[in-house]
C-alpha cells in the first residue's frame, strides 16, 4: 500500500528520537528572568492603576475608549503584537469590572436572601472570568505546527490500528475499516483490528435469549466482514472498563510500537498515518498524536438551525484553537479516536485508563504525568459522525461531563504529581469548563429574582450598570471574536451553553453526589428522523421560554406601570430579554427536522468514466457519501449514453489513488438527472454495493484530505458580531415560530427514528454554492432522487412545513415494503398529492427498497 | 480670564476714576483709622452730646443663624436650635416667645405650632391668622432649662386649605420671625452672660448673626500689629462663644452682641471699662455685664504687649457643657464631623429620632461636616440605608427624595401596594454632590394616600402614620480623599485653607482701611478663622505691592484694587469695572436707606438670610443692548469659535475638561453681584493664594460680606471665583480652568490612592488616556514573555 510520494513539506530525517528542546529560553535564563520581570512590572503598574476607584463617567470613558482602540487594533493588526494589545485592552475593562463588582455590587450580608442570591450571581460571572481568564493563559499562542518529518518508508513504525464497535452498523464499520485499510502506509506494517464490544462472551451468553442470539450473530458478521476486508477481529470475555478495557483488549492481541485509534465511525483518510507518524521519530517521550474529528453531518442543532453548511461546527474552536494552544504546553490530549498513542507509553500506566467514562482525557491526564508529551495536528484526516437526534446529542454531552468531572473529582489535576503547573491549569480547565450549565442556569434565573420578588441581587445604578456592565459585555464580545471568530459565530457558544445546560446540569449534581457512578454509554449514531417533530426532550425549553417571557412581559408593565421601579428595571428586563432571544432560538434547536440526508456526502475531486453497455464517457466525480456519487458528464455524451433514469446496468469505473493506481468500478443507478449548459449533473446510487466494493469507495471518498480540508474552509469566514447578531436576532423570531407550530400541529409526538442506509451525499458548501448558482433546479421528472444537492432545497421549505412532493421522503424501513399499499396512496391523495407526485414518491420507495436490499446484501 | 479681555493701558486711570464714582457720597463718609491717615473714627462708648439716647436693650436671647432656614416649610416641619443660657438665666423664670408668619394656603384651624425645650413640649398652639406677624409666649417651667446648652425645638402642623397634593405642600409654611423669637428672662437674668465662660450667652441681632463691635478711645491710631491682635481676639472669641455668624463692627451702635475692648492698659486708660475693672496685673480677660442700653462688653488687657496677647490667648473655647439634647443640637448645627475616625452613622447618632409621617409629607435634615481638605468626587458614593417603613395604598409618587445642599440625589420610591417594612433599602449619593465643610442633607419623605385624592378638607385629620422611618436608618461615607486645592473658594470656607496652614505666611491687605472696609476684612478674617478652628496668623497691610511669597487676601472695595493684582487673581479689571458701572453711574442702591420692615417682609418671602436682605440688585442681571455687555463682548463667532463650540468643547466635556467662561458670562455673572470674591494661585508663588474680596463700594462690601458670612451663604463658596447676589444671597461659582493640589496632611498609601482615584475621577479623559498607554508596555512584554515560552512557535 504505497502511496504516491508527496513534495516533502519538511526535510527527511532519520529517526534519531532525540528530544527537540522545548523552551528557547533555557540557553538565556538572565534573559528570561529579566522578562519575567519586564512583564511582572507592567502587570503590577496596571493592576494598581485599575484598582482605582474612579467614578463611573471615567469607567465609561475607558471602557468606550478600549472598544474604539479594539475596534482600530482589530481593524489594522493581525500580528501577534497586535493580538496582545487587543487582549491586553479587553483585559483591562475586565478587571475593572471585576473590581467593580467584588467591591461595590454585593448586597449586604445583612439581607442573607440578597446576599446570598447576589452572592451565587457573583460567584456564576467570576466562575465565567475564571474560564476566560484561563483560556487567554492556553490559548495565548496557539501553535502553528509544521508538518511532521518525513520518515523512510522502511524506518517507519509498525502501526496496529483499533476500531473499537459495540453496536454500530456493520455498512458503517466496513467503511471505516476499508478507509484504514486504505490508508498511505507500508501494507506490512499496517494491521487493522476491530475490537467488538457487542459479541462479546459475555453477550452471548445472556440470559436473554434474543440478545445472546443478536450478539452471537454480530460476532458472525462482523468475522465475515474481518476475512473479506483483511481486518483482525477481536473480541473479550467480559465487557469490562467499557472502551477503555475494550482497547486494552487490542493491545493484549498486538505488538506494533504504534496504535492508531478510530472511532467506529470515524473513517480516516489515506493520509491520515503520512501526516502523523513522522513526530514520534522526532521524540521518543511522544506517547500521542492527536487529529481533529471532523464530522460530515450537522448536529442537531446545526442541523436544526440549517447552519451546517455555512457555519463551523460546533467543535471547531476545540480543535482548531483550544487544542493547539494546548499543545503550546504540551497539553493537548487524547480525544478517543483519530489519534496514535505509543504503547510502550501506554505500557508504562497499563494501557488504557478506566476508571472514568472519558478514558481518553484520562489516558492523556495519566501519560503526562508521567512525563510523556503530545503533539496535536491541526489537519482533517479523519471524518466522522455526530449524533443526529437531540436527545442522543445531550447523552453524548453527558458522558463527557460527567467523565470529566469524574477525572477533576477522582484525579485532581491540582494534586497529580508529574504535571508541569501550566499542564495543571489545562486539564483543571478542560474540567471546571463544564461548570458552565449552572452559571448558565443562574444567568437565566437570577433577573428574574428581582422582577417578580425584588430582590436585589446586584447593587448598583444604572449609569454604573452602562458602565462597567455594558463595556464589559462589549469587550468580551469583542474578545471572544478576535479570538475564536473564525470558527465560532456570536452568541453560539452561549445557545449550546443553555441547551445543554438544562441536562447537564442533573448530571453534574448526579455525578458530584456519586463520583463512580456513571457508566459508559455508547452515543447513538446512524439514526434518521423521519418526520419533522419537537424532541422528547424539549418540555423544559418551553417551559423555560415562557417563564422567560413572562418576566420581560412583567419587567416592561412594572417599569411603565408601576410606581417606584427605578430605571435598573429596565437593565433588567433587557438582560431577561437577552435570554430569551436565546430561549427562543433553543426551542429551534430543539424542534427536530426531519432528516432528509441520512448519509452525509462529501464534495471531491475525482475523474473517471460512466459506463452504460458498450458506450462510455469521461465524467466528474463531484461527491460522494456512503450510498452515492454525483457526477457531471457533457450533454453529449449524456445523450449518447442513453442512460434511463432509475436505470439499472451502469458502473463508475475510477482510478485509485495508491500508487498503482488501481482500477475501481462501482455499480451505479441513475436516479436523478440535473441538466446544465452543456453537461448534466447525475446523482447515482451504489447498485449491490458488496463488501469487496468497500475498498473502492474508500479510496473515493477518503482519497484525499483536501476535500474535507476546503469544506472546513469554506465555512470558516469570520462572522462580525454585528452581523452575527442580525441572524441570531432573525433565528430568535423564525424560530419559536416553527417550534410553536410543530407542538401546535401535533408534531410533538416522539418520533420513530431508524437506521437506514439511504444514501443522498452531501457536497461541500463551495461546490453546493455552485450548483446553486449555476444549474438550474430542473428534475428529470417524476424522479425526486436522493442525491439532490443538500443546498438546492428551496430556501422557502425552511419555514414551511415540507411536503412529500418537495423534499424526498425518508420513511421508517416497514414502510418501504409497500410502496403501492391503496391505503398510502389514499392517504396521500387526501393530501392533495398529484398522480405524478405520486409517482415520484413511489419511484423513491423503489430507491429505498433497493438500499434495503444493499444492506441485506452487506449483512 | 486675563487673556479674554483687552489690555488695559490705562487701566489705573480708569479704575480711579471709576472709584471716585463709586464711593460718592460713601467716600467722604467713610473715613480711615490708619494710623497715617486721616483722624480716628471715635468708639460709640458714651452717645456724643446732644445726641438722642439710645433705646433700651431688647432683652431677648435670640436664636442663633444656622445653615438651616428660620422657615418651617411642609406639613409637619420641625427644627432646632441650640442655645445657651446662664447659670443664672436657667434659675430665672423664662418664658420662650415666639413670632410667626403663616403661609396664608394653610388651613388656620388645623394649624399648630409647639414648642419644646430639651425634648420637653410646652404647649401646642393655633398659628392664627395667615400673613400677620403673631407672637406667642410658652412659659418654660422650672428646671426644664439649664445651664449651658440647652435645645429650642419648634414643630408646626400645616394643612392645606383647598388641595391636598403633594406639590401643594411647597406652599405651606411658617416663617419664624427671628428678630421677635427667643427666651425672654425675669428676675433681672435678661443682662445676658456675666462670666468669660458664658460667652455664648450672648444673644445674637435681629437676623441671628451676632455683632462683636470693636470699641476704641476717640482718635486713637490702629497699628498694624494691634489690627492683627483684634482680629485674633474676635475669632478667638466667637469660637468661644460658638458663633455661627459673627459680624465684626468698629463702634457700630448696634443693639445686640457684644463691644470689644481690646488694648494695653495705657491704651485703655482712663475708659469706664478699665475703671470697672480695676487694676491690672498681668493679662487679663474681663466680661462687663450688659447695663441699660449698653451690650456685654468684652475688656481683652495687659500691661504690656505680651500680656495683652497672653490674654487674647486665654480666649480658648471650652468643651460646651449642656442638657444632651442641647448639645447634639449644638452639634447639628455646626455638622455632624465625618472623617477618618467616623464613617458611618445614623441618624440617631445625629440626634433625629424615629419619625412617624401622618401627613402627605415630611422633611427631615442635617448637617454632616467634612474635611475642609476632602475631594469631592465620585470615587466612592455615599450610601443610605433607609430602615421604617410604609402603610398601604400609598399613592404611586410616594418616595423619599433626598436631597445635598439643595440639589436633590436620588430617590427611592415607595411602591409595594401592601406596604412594607425595611430595614436596609439602601440608596447611593454621589461623593461629588457634597463639598468641603457643612453640607445639609435633607430627606424628603412624599407619602399621598388615595385620601388624598378626594381631598376632603372638612374631614377630620387622619392621624395613623403612612410613613415611619427609624433612627436607625444609616449613613455611610467611603474613605475620603484629602488633599488641598488651589484655587478653591470651598474649602477656604470650610478650613481657611491655604490660609490656616500651619507653614507660609499671610498678608491681609486693605488698601482703604476706612470703617467699612476693616470691618469687612476682620469680618472675613474671623468667619475663615471659625472655619479653621483658631485664629488665623496674618500681617496687615494697606500697600498693594507685595512680597513675592506667601498668601495673600485683599478686601477692598472695587476703585481700590490694584489691576495686576486683579488680572493675578484671575479678574479681570474691565470686566469687573463695567460690570459695576452702572451701580456705580446711579445713586449707589446699597447706599440708600431702606426700612428693615421691608427687608425682612423681603427676606420672608424669598426665605433667604435677613441679612442678605441688603440692598437691591446693583445693575439688571443681563440687557441686551446694555453698553457694559456691549463695550466687552467678543466678536460674532468666527470659524476658529465654530471650531471651538462645535468641536473643541464637546471633546473637552467628554474628556471632563470644562470649557473657559466666555467674557459675555463673567460679566452677566458680576452684573446682578454686590461681592466678588476671586481666588488663584500666585504667579510668583504656586503653592501660595491670593482671594480678593471685592464690592462696588466700601458699604457694599461691608454688608455683602455680613451676608456672605451667613451660614447658609458661606458654605455656597467655591471654585474660583463666587460672586454674591447681596439682595439675596445666591452664590454664584465659577469652576476654575486648572487646579493645582496641595498636599494638606500626612502621606499615607491609603489617602494617595484615594487622591489619585478623585483625581482622574475628575479627569476621566486622562484616566481612560493612561490605561491605553499601559496597555502598550504591557501588551509588548506578554508578547516577547509567551514568544518564549513553551514549545516554539516559529
Amino acid at each position: 500500500m504505497k502511496g504516491p510520494r508527496r513534495k516533502p513539506s519538511h526535510p527527511p530525517i532519520a529517526p534519531t528520537y532525540v528530544a527537540a528542546p522545548t523552551v528557547a529560553s533555557r540557553k538565556f535564563p538572565l534573559m528570561a528572568w529579566l522578562r519575567w520581570l519586564a512583564w511582572g512590572c507592567c502587570g503590577v503598574a496596571g493592576l494598581t492603576f485599575l484598582w482605582q476607584p474612579v467614578s463611573a463617567e471615567a469607567q465609561l470613558m475607558l471602557g468606550l475608549g478600549a472598544i474604539a482602540a479594539m475596534t482600530v487594533v482589530g481593524r489594522l493588526g493581525t500580528s501577534k503584537l497586535a493580538r496582545w494589545t487587543f487582549i491586553a485592552i479587553g483585559s483591562f475593562v475586565i478587571l475593572r469590572y471585576v473590581y467593580w463588582r467584588a467591591t461595590q455590587t454585593l448586597p449586604d450580608w445583612d439581607d442573607p436572601i440578597s446576599f446570598g442570591f447576589g452572592g451565587l450571581l457573583f460567584l456564576a460571572e467570576m466562575y465565567c472570568v475564571f474560564v476566560l481568564a484561563v483560556s487567554l493563559i492556553i490559548n495565548a499562542d496557539p501553535l502553528q505546527r509544521p508538518a511532521a518529518p518525513v520518515v523512510a518508508d522502511d524506518e517507519l513504525p509498525d502501526v496496529d490500528v483499533f476500531i473499537p464497535t459495540y453496536n454500530e452498523d456493520i455498512s458503517i464499520l466496513a467503511m471505516t475499516a476499508s478507509a484504514a485499510r486504505a490508508m498511505d502506509y507500508p501494507a506490512h506494517k499496517l494491521k487493522v483490528w476491530l475490537l467488538d464490544d457487542g459479541g462479546t462472551d459475555q453477550k452471548c451468553a445472556d440470559p436473554d435469549a434474543g440478545r445472546a442470539a443478536q450478539a452471537k450473530a454480530r460476532r458472525a458478521q462482523l468475522q465475515q466482514l474481518c476475512n473479506d476486508l483483511g481486518l483482525n477481529y477481536v473480541t473479550r470475555a467480559r465487557n469490562e472498563h467499557a472502551k477503555a478495557g475494550n482497547l486494552n483488549g487490542g493491545l493484549a492481541h498486538s505488538s506494533a510500537p504504534i496504535v492508531v485509534v478510530f472511532d467506529a465511525d470515524h473513517a480516516p483518510f489515506r493520509s491520515f498515518l503520512r501526516e502523523t507518524v513522522g513526530h514520534f521519530a522526532e521524540d521518543p517521550k511522544l506517547f500521542l498524536v492527536q487529529t481533529p474529528h471532523i464530522f460530515l453531518n450537522p448536529d442537531p442543532i446545526e442541523k436544526n438551525l440549517r447552519t451546517f453548511e455555512v457555519m463551523p461546527a460546533e467543535n471547531e474552536m476545540f480543535y482548531s484553537v483550544t487544542q493547539r494552544g494546548l499543545d503550546k504546553w504540551n497539553g493537548s490530549f487524547f480525544c478517543g479516536s483519530a489519534a496514535l498513542l505509543r504503547r510502550a507509553a501506554l505500557e508504562t500506566t497499563g494501557g488504557f485508563s478506566g476508571i472514568t467514562i472519558t478514558e481518553d482525557c484520562e489516558t492523556a491526564f495519566d501519560l503526562h504525568g508521567a512525563g510523556w508529551t503530545s503533539v496535536y495536528v491541526d489537519k482533517p484526516l479523519i471524518a466522522g459522525l455526530q449524533p443526529e437526534t437531540f436527545g442522543s446529542f445531550i447523552g453524548q454531552r453527558s458522558r463527557w461531563c460527567q467523565g470529566m468531572f469524574q477525572l477533576l473529582l477522582l484525579k485532581n489535576p491540582v494534586f497529580k504529581r508529574g504535571l508541569s503547573p501550566i499542564q495543571r491549569l489545562a486539564y483543571l480547565s478542560s474540567m471546571t469548563y463544564w461548570f458552565f450549565p449552572l452559571p448558565r442556569l443562574i444567568f437565566m434565573v437570577a433577573p428574574l429574582l428581582h422582577i417578580f420578588f425584588d430582590v436585589k441581587i446586584f447593587v448598583s445604578t444604572v449609569e454604573e450598570s452602562i458602565a462597567y456592565a455594558g463595556t464589559y459585555f462589549v469587550v468580551n464580545l469583542m474578545m471572544q471574536n478576535r479570538i475564536y471568530g473564525h470558527v465560532r459565530w456570536p452568541w453560539m457558544s452561549e445557545l449550546y451553553e443553555y441547551v445543554q445546560g438544562v441536562y447537564l446540569s442533573k448530571a453534574i449534581v448526579s455525578v458530584i453526589l456519586s463520583p463512580r457512578k456513571p457508566t459508559f454509554n455508547v452515543t447513538a449514531k446512524g439514526l434518521s428522523l423521519t418526520h419533522d417533530h419537537l424532541s422528547e426532550l424539549a418540555w423544559p425549553f418551553f417551559a423555560i421560554f415562557f417563564v422567560l417571557l413572562s418576566g420581560v412581559v412583567t419587567a416592561v408593565y412594572r417599569y411603565l406601570f408601576e410606581p417606584g421601579v427605578t430605571n435598573l428595571m429596565l437593565v433588567v428586563g433587557l438582560w431577561v430579554l437577552f435570554s430569551l432571544l436565546i430561549a427562543g432560538v433553543a426551542l429551534g434547536a430543539v424542534a427536530e427536522r426531519r432528516q432528509d440526508d441520512p448519509n452525509p456526502r462529501l464534495g471531491i475531486t475525482r475523474r473517471g468514466r460512466i459506463a452504460f453497455g458498450e458506450t462510455s464517457a469521461a465524467a466528474a466525480i463531484e461527491s460522494v457519501s456512503a450510498g452515492g456519487c454525483s457526477i457531471r458528464i457533457s450533454t453529449a455524451d449524456f445523450e449518447a449514453l442513453g442512460l434511463k433514469t432509475g436505470g439499472t446496468g451502469a458502473q463508475l469505473q475510477f482510478a485509485g489513488k495508491d500508487a498503482s493506481a488501481t482500477s475501481h468500478t462501482l455499480d451505479v443507478i441513475n436516479v436523478c438527472v440535473l441538466p446544465d449548459v452543456g453537461t448534466v449533473s447525475l446523482g447515482l446510487a451504489f447498485d449491490r454495493l458488496a463488501t469487496a466494493d468497500y475498498p473502492a469507495l474508500a479510496d473515493l471518498m477518503y482519497g484525499d484530505a483536501e476535500s474535507i480540508a476546503s469544506f472546513l474552509a469554506g465555512r470558516r469566514e469570520r462572522m462580525g458580531i454585528l452581523r452575527g447578531t442580525l441572524i441570531f436576532l432573525r433565528w430568535s423570531v423564525t424560530e419559536p415560530c416553527r417550534a410553536f407550530y410543530y407542538a401546535l400541529s401535533g408534531k410533538h409526538r416522539r418520533s420513530e427514528t431508524a437506521i437506514v442506509t439511504v444514501v443522498p451525499v452531501i457536497a461541500s458548501p463551495v461546490a453546493a454554492r455552485a450548483e446553486v448558482t449555476q444549474i438550474p433546479l430542473v428534475i428529470d421528472a417524476p424522479s425526486i432522487v436522493p442525491t439532490m444537492p443538500v443546498s438546492s432545497v428551496p430556501e422557502s421549505s425552511m419555514q414551511a412545513p415540507p411536503t412529500p412532493a418537495t423534499i424526498v421522503q425518508v420513511a421508517p424501513l416497514h414502510q418501504v415494503q409497500a410502496p403501492e399499499a391503496p391505503a398510502v396512496n389514499a392517504k396521500w391523495q387526501g393530501e392533495g398529492l398529484s398522480l405524478t407526485e405520486l409517482e415520484a414518491i413511489r419511484e423513491l420507495l423503489g430507491a429505498l427498497a433497493v438500499q434495503e436490499h444493499l444492506k441485506a446484501r452487506v449483512a | 480670564m486675563t487673556g479674554i479681555l483687552n489690555a488695559a493701558s490705562p487701566v489705573r486711570a480708569t479704575a480711579l476714576a471709576a472709584a471716585a464714582l463709586l464711593l460718592g457720597s460713601s467716600a467722604g463718609r467713610a473715613q480711615s483709622f490708619w494710623m497715617q491717615s486721616i483722624p480716628v473714627w471715635s468708639a460709640q462708648q458714651t452717645p456724643a452730646p446732644g445726641a438722642a439716647a439710645p433705646a433700651p436693650r431688647e432683652a431677648l436671647r435670640r436664636l442663633p443663624a444656622s445653615i438651616a432656614s428660620f422657615r418651617l416649610n411642609g406639613e409637619e416641619p420641625h427644627a432646632t436650635w441650640p442655645i445657651y443660657v446662664t447659670a443664672q438665666q436657667a434659675a430665672a423664670k423664662a418664658r420662650f416667645e415666639l413670632a410667626t408668619t403663616t403661609s396664608v394656603s394653610v388651613t388656620p384651624e388645623d394649624g399648630t405650632i409647639a414648642v419644646s425645650v430639651n425634648g420637653a413640649r410646652l404647649k401646642v398652639t393655633a398659628l392664627g391668622r395667615p400673613y400677620s406677624l403673631r407672637t406667642v409666649g410658652f412659659d418654660i417651667p422650672a428646671g426644664v432649662l439649664v445651664a449651658g446648652w440647652n435645645a429650642i425645638g419648634i414643630a408646626a402642623h400645616h394643612r392645606h386649605r383647598v388641595d391636598c397634593s403633594v406639590d401643594a405642600t411647597e406652599e405651606l409654611w411658617t416663617r419664624i420671625d427671628s428678630a421677635g423669637t427667643g427666651l425672654r428672662f425675669a428676675d433681672g437674668a435678661d443682662g445676658g452672660p456675666v462670666a468669660i465662660g458664658d460667652l455664648a450667652a450672648i444673644s445674637p441681632r435681629y437676623d441671628g448673626a451676632v455683632s462683636i463691635n470693636v470699641a476704641r478711645r476717640e482718635n486713637s491710631k490702629l497699628t498694624p500689629k494691634a489690627i492683627e491682635r483684634i482680629s485674633r481676639a474676635i475669632t478667638n472669641t466667637a469660637l468661644a462663644g460658638h458663633f455661627t455668624q459673627p459680624v465684626v463692627g468698629f463702634g457700630d451702635a448696634a443693639q445686640d452682641g457684644l463691644d470689644l475692648a481690646i488694648g494695653t492698659t495705657a491704651e485703655l486708660a482712663d475708659t469706664p471699662d478699665l475703671l470697672a475693672i480695676g487694676k491690672v496685673a498681668g493679662p487679663l480677660i474681663s466680661l462687663l455685664p450688659a447695663t441699660g442700653p449698653r451690650n456685654p462688653r468684652l475688656v481683652v488687657t495687659g500691661t504690656t504687649e505680651a500680656e495683652l496677647d497672653a490674654a487674647i490667648g486665654q480666649l480658648a473655647a471650652t468643651e460646651p457643657v449642656g442638657t444632651p439634647e442641647g448639645l447634639r443640637a449644638l452639634q447639628a448645627a455646626e455638622g455632624f464631623p465625618v472623617g477618618a475616625d467616623v464613617q458611618s452613622f445614623s441618624l440617631h447618632d445625629l440626634g433625629v429620632a424615629d419619625q412617624d409621617v401622618t401627613g402627605r409629607t415630611s422633611r427631615i435634615g442635617f448637617v454632616v461636616n467634612l474635611p475642609a481638605d476632602f475631594l469631592p468626587a465620585d470615587y466612592g458614593r455615599v450610601s443610605i440605608d433607609f430602615a421604617g417603613g410604609y402603610a398601604a395604598g400609598l399613592q404611586p409618587e410616594a418616595q423619599v427624595v433626598v436631597a445635598i445642599n439643595g440639589r436633590s440625589a436620588g430617590s427611592v420610591r415607595l411602591a409595594a401596594a401592601r406596604g412594607e417594612t425595611f430595614r436596609h433599602k439602601r440608596m447611593f449619593v454621589p461623593l461629588s454632590g457634597f463639598q468641603p465643610g457643612q453640607n445639609r442633607i435633607e430627606i424628603q419623605i412624599d407619602a399621598p394616600d388615595a385620601s388624598d385624592r378626594v381631598c376632603d378638607t372638612s374631614a377630620p385629620a387622619d392621624t395613623r402614620a403612612r410613613f415611619w422611618l427609624s433612627a436607625a436608618t444609616r449613613l455611610s461615607f467611603p474613605p475620603l480623599a484629602r488633599v488641598g486645592r488651589l484655587p478653591d473658594l470651598s474649602m477656604t470656607a470650610s478650613g481657611g485653607f491655604p490660609y490656616s496652614s500651619a507653614h507660609g505666611e499671610m498678608t491681609l491687605v486693605v488698601p482703604t482701611p476706612d470703617r467699612l472696609s476693616m470691618s469687612a476684612a476682620l469680618t472675613m478674617m474671623t468667619r475663615l478663622g471659625v472655619a479653621a478652628g483658631r485664629p488665623l496668623s496674618f500681617s496687615f497691610a494697606v500697600s498693594q505691592p507685595l512680597r513675592a511669597t506667601g498668601n495673600v487676601m485683599i478686601v477692598a472695595p472695587a476703585r481700590a484694587l490694584d489691576p495686576t493684582r486683579m488680572r493675578e487673581a484671575q479678574l479681570d479689571p474691565d470686566a469687573v469695572k463695567q460690570a459695576w458701572s452702572v451701580a456705580a453711574g446711579a445713586p449707589s442702591a446699597s447706599e440708600r436707606p431702606v426700612l428693615p420692615a421691608s427687608l425682612r417682609r423681603r427676606a420672608t418671602q424669598g426665605d433667604w438670610p435677613e441679612t442678605c436682605a441688603i440692598a437691591p440688585k446693583t445693575a439688571p442681571r443681563s440687557d441686551a443692548g446694555d453698553d457694559l455687555t456691549g463695550s466687552i463682548v467678543v466678536p460674532g463667532l468666527d470659524f476658529r469659535d465654530m471650531l471651538d463650540s462645535r468641536i473643541v468643547a464637546p471633546i473637552r466635556l467628554a474628556l471632563g475638561y470644562p470649557g473657559s467662561a466666555k467674557p459675555q458670562e463673567i460679566t452677566t455673572r458680576l452684573q446682578g453681584a454686590s461681592l466678588i470674591v476671586a481666588q488663584a494661585a500666585r504667579d510668583t508663588d504656586p503653592n501660595a493664594a491670593l482671594t480678593i474680596v471685592t464690592s462696588p463700594t466700601a458699604a457694599l462690601l461691608n454688608s455683602s460680606i455680613a451676608c456672605l458670612v451667613s451660614p447658609r451663604v458661606w458654605t455656597n463658596l467655591s471654585g474660583n471665583l463666587s460672586s454674591l447676589d447681596g439682595s439675596t444671597g445666591e452664590v454664584t461659582s465659577h469652576r476654575p480652568d486648572s487646579v493645582s493640589y496641595i498636599d494638606s496632611g500626612a502621606f499615607s498609601f491609603r489617602n494617595e490612592r484615594l487622591k489619585i482615584a478623585g483625581l482622574l475621577s475628575l479627569n476621566p479623559g486622562i484616566f481612560a488616556l493612561i490605561a491605553l498607554l499601559l496597555v502598550g508596555p504591557l501588551a509588548f512584554a506578554t508578547h516577547h514573555l509567551v514568544r518564549k515560552l513553551g514549545r516554539d512557535n516559529g
